[in-house]
């Protein structure tokens, strides 16, 4: 026996948005066609009424049919989101790999500073190593 | 001898740099990415009509003439704005993974190799080599950290493209069905028939010149209608390029060769760079 083919919910629900959009309009295009004798007011006004209540159901069964194409593609965006979290993460490693380089030359200056014995110029390596860290 | 020994090394280098190189081009695969990101963030006040259009349609259900605000909330337009707000957010998602993969992208490895060639010339300095020995030291630590960068940079994008490739085209599929057949089809639709509606309700004992009067501004209300209904149009053939164009790349990340990946991305980034103002057209 074929195993039962699968309700798509999205299709299912956006089917009776448009079934009862269509049954609504029908209704209002029958309330505004010229009829002999005329429709009573009072019978127009329900019409009216009964058109807009078939327009809200409508309007429910869209945001179902919109929930559930959503609702399908949860695993999907699982999925992507953990991605974008490991690219975000790879991003961060080439970052760290050009702090330590940049670390490690300000080091070097400093260092090299100290072995001149110039004041000036370990002044400056140290504020240039101090704002390396920093950064 | 030291200077024989600097240039076999320099040669392998040059081998390798080749080799590295035959991989995809993380500079077109930005472009690409960022365009990418550009199209989903356009789709934002699409999203957000949906809701106002409803709206508009619950508020063309007042005749003309009795005067009352517009409709502020209705419980059907409510519960279509809470299933937008989830398609933006799905959309956000998409964004941001190709805003991270743009990062990962457009990375400067050059600079990477240039902060190192900078220490081991110093090294060298300290160290007192001779001038042509620090040259050929700074050349070999700028290429082997940009190598190093870079490689990793290459090998992660290839992972990065190949695991989520199925994903994004579902996404896509599906922001695409909810643009096209439940905005499009339904929504704008449904606003569009009941505007209508209410244009013949008033014009029905109306004289000829208020006849003529309505026309017109029906007209205009039709104009703008149109205008949403051709941005959210753009935005669906802006999904769909979106999506070969990502499949295409994910599908060929591994063997085409750098000068081939521009050319297989450029007519996807023209082609999303002329539908983007399309689509922020009518909002």
């Amino acid at each position: 026996m074929a195993p039962p083919v699968p309700i798509d919910q999205a299709a299912e629900a956006g089917q009776l948005a448009d079934l009862f959009n269509s049954l609504s309009q029908a209704l209002d295009d029958f309330r505004l066609d010229d009829h002999v004798p005329p429709i009573p007011t009072d019978q127009l006004a329900r019409l009216k009424d009964e058109a807009q209540a078939l327009e809200d159901r409508a309007h429910y069964f869209t945001a179902q049919a919109i929930g559930a194409t959503l609702q399908s593609i949860q695993p999907d965006l699982a999925n992507i989101k953990a991605v974008t979290a490991q690219a975000k993460a790879q991003v961060g490693a080439l970052n760290d790999v050009s702090k330590v380089i940049s670390i490690a030359t300000s080091a070097l200056s400093l260092g090299t500073a100290i072995a001149a014995g110039n004041p000036g110029s370990i002044a400056a390596a140290a504020k240039s190593l101090a704002q390396t860290l920093a950064g | 001898m030291i200077l024989t020994r600097v240039r076999v090394t320099l040669l392998l280098v040059a081998i390798l740099a080749l080799s590295l190189m035959s991989c995809t081009t993380p500079d077109a695969v930005s472009k690409f990415c960022g365009s990418a990101a550009t199209t989903l963030t356009s789709a934002n006040p699409v999203f957000d009509d949906m809701k106002l259009s409803c709206l508009r349609e619950v508020d063309s259900r007042n005749e003309f003439g009795t005067f009352k605000p517009p409709v502020q909330s209705d419980p059907g337009c409510t519960a279509i704005g809470n299933q937008a707000a989830g398609a933006a957010a799905a959309a956000k998602i998409l964004s941001d993974y190709f805003s991270a993969i743009n990062s990962l992208a457009s990375f400067g490895t050059a600079k990477a190799g240039t902060d190192a060639q900078n220490l081991l010339s110093k090294t060298g300095a300290a160290v007192g080599a001779s001038s042509a020995a620090q040259t050929a030291l700074g050349s070999i630590a700028q290429f082997l950290v940009s190598a190093a960068t870079s490689g990793y940079q290459q090998k992660q994008l290839e992972k990065d493209l190949a695991k989520v490739s199925g994903n994004i085209s579902a996404v896509a599929s599906a922001l695409i069905t909810i643009i096209q057949d439940d905005y499009i089809g339904r929504i704008l639709k449904s606003e569009e028939e009941k505007l209508g509606d209410r244009y013949k309700e008033f014009a029905k004992n109306a004289s000829p010149e208020v006849k003529l009067l309505l026309d017109d501004r029906w007209h205009a209300d039709e104009l703008a209608l149109e205008a949403k209904r051709a941005s959210a149009q753009s935005l669906v053939t802006a999904l769909q390029t979106l999506s070969k164009g990502f499949a295409d790349l994910a599908a060929n990340a591994h063997q085409l060769k750098a000068k081939e990946i521009p050319g297989l991305l450029g007519p996807y980034v023209t082609q999303l760079q002329t539908l983007i103002p399309q689509i922020q057209k009518a909002f």
